[in-house]
């Protein structure tokens, strides 16, 4: 499915439950993630990424 | 072998869950987190005569054991645990009767260990990714007094009348698919009559409520805070405020409900056994609330920031003083 009309349709053939039909479509280049510095936490036992990490010495 | 006092269970995609480790371990709290996206649990060891249980945490970095005799409390934030099932030979995997076994296995233990944690425990939040209906959730609501939009379930538009406005909005999940170029994601839309001529699979149709904002309340064990959504500044999201339009963003501003209302709020969730939760409402331009649904495991980091608090930090204290 390309586009907005086709994924309709082929919802219509289906006839699944029409709330399916209020959609927004968004190109797969801009949900790419970017790649992003991760590090472990021991403390949370997880991934973190969505963090600053303190690359210069603080005086 | 560790011996913490309060549990905590989530996916490490959940930021706020992150966030609130980080506060446990600024206050010198003794627990232990459970990270569903990695790791596998057994029972390693049960007395049901002394109630004594010690569960093994594996990971592909560890493998620990936590004894269970001093915690007090259990924190769901969301997802559902994966028990250890050793690898079965292919030529055994597709038996009906492998898979019979294997899922009365992991549900047994499954449905056992949620029941363990309520009967010895304070548990906070749902087990099973939280999972609520909600189409209970509607019927409930209407018993504590709070005004919904009419609900229908429908296969077809043939009796609802054209002249009035409906939203569809999802029974299930919201349906995400993707090609090898696009996604599609569905949000909550308006009832379209020209194109739905022909029968459908049952859908969740209400009739559209004017509102003049919409209000998302978070509740956590009793404490609340909530936020005013003007999202009709913005043609797409007047419907549905995810649909965000990040060049042109709506206002949201704290928000004080009224007394009135906070008490149904505590009296659905008492009757759903919910002790946290997200709640979406409209306040239309008669000044009336009406509710719209509500999610056991709502993002709130962003309400935090606009109400002016740090929703992690409060959350950790009350964990620990629970």
């Amino acid at each position: 499915m390309k586009n907005i009309k086709k994924y309709k349709e082929k919802m219509k053939e289906i006839a699944f439950p029409i709330d399916v039909l209020n959609v927004k479509v968004y190109s797969k280049k801009s949900l790419i993630p970017k790649e992003k510095k991760q590090f472990y936490s021991s403390i949370s036992r997880a991934y973190w990424e969505y963090v600053t990490i303190p690359n210069k010495k603080i005086l | 072998m560790k011996k913490p006092e309060i549990l905590i269970i989530s996916s490490e995609r959940d930021i706020n869950f992150k966030s609130i480790t980080e506060w446990l371990s600024f206050y010198d709290a003794n627990f232990f987190c459970i990270n569903i996206d990695r790791d596998v649990i057994s029972i390693y060891d049960y007395d049901m005569q002394s109630k004594n249980m010690v569960l093994r945490v594996t990971n592909e970095f560890e493998s620990c054991k936590i004894s269970l005799e001093f915690l007090k409390t259990v924190f769901i934030r969301n997802g559902s645990l994966k028990f250890k099932i050793n690898t079965i030979p292919e030529l055994l995997r597709h038996k009906k009767g492998i898979k019979d076994y294997i899922y009365f296995y992991d549900k047994t233990l499954d449905s056992f260990l949620e029941y363990y944690f309520l009967q010895n425990f304070k548990v906070i939040g749902l087990w099973n990714n939280a999972y609520i209906n909600k189409l209970i959730v509607l019927e409930e609501a209407v018993k504590v007094g709070l005004n919904v939009p009419e609900t229908y379930l429908k296969t077809n538009l043939e009796t609802l009348s054209s002249q009035k406005s409906y939203i569809s909005k999802t029974l299930s999940l919201p349906l995400v698919i993707e090609s090898d170029t696009h996604r599609f994601m569905t949000y909550t839309g308006n009832v379209d009559f020209s194109s739905n001529e022909e029968d459908f699979m049952t859908s969740l149709i209400q009739t559209e409520i004017k509102k003049l904002f919409e209000i998302r309340v978070f509740v956590f064990l009793k404490k609340m805070y909530a936020m005013a959504i003007f999202s009709q500044m913005n043609e797409e999201s007047t419907v549905d405020y995810r649909v965000y339009n990040h060049e042109k963003p709506y206002l949201d501003e704290p928000f004080i409900i009224p007394n009135e209302l906070k008490i149904k709020i505590l009296n659905l969730m008492d009757r759903l056994k919910l002790n946290t939760g997200s709640f979406d409402f409209i306040y239309t331009e008669t000044g009336k609330y009406y509710f719209l649904e509500v999610n056991p495991t709502g993002q709130f980091g962003y309400l935090g920031s606009v109400c002016g608090v740090n929703l992690d930090k409060i959350i950790a204290e009350e964990i620990i003083n629970l």
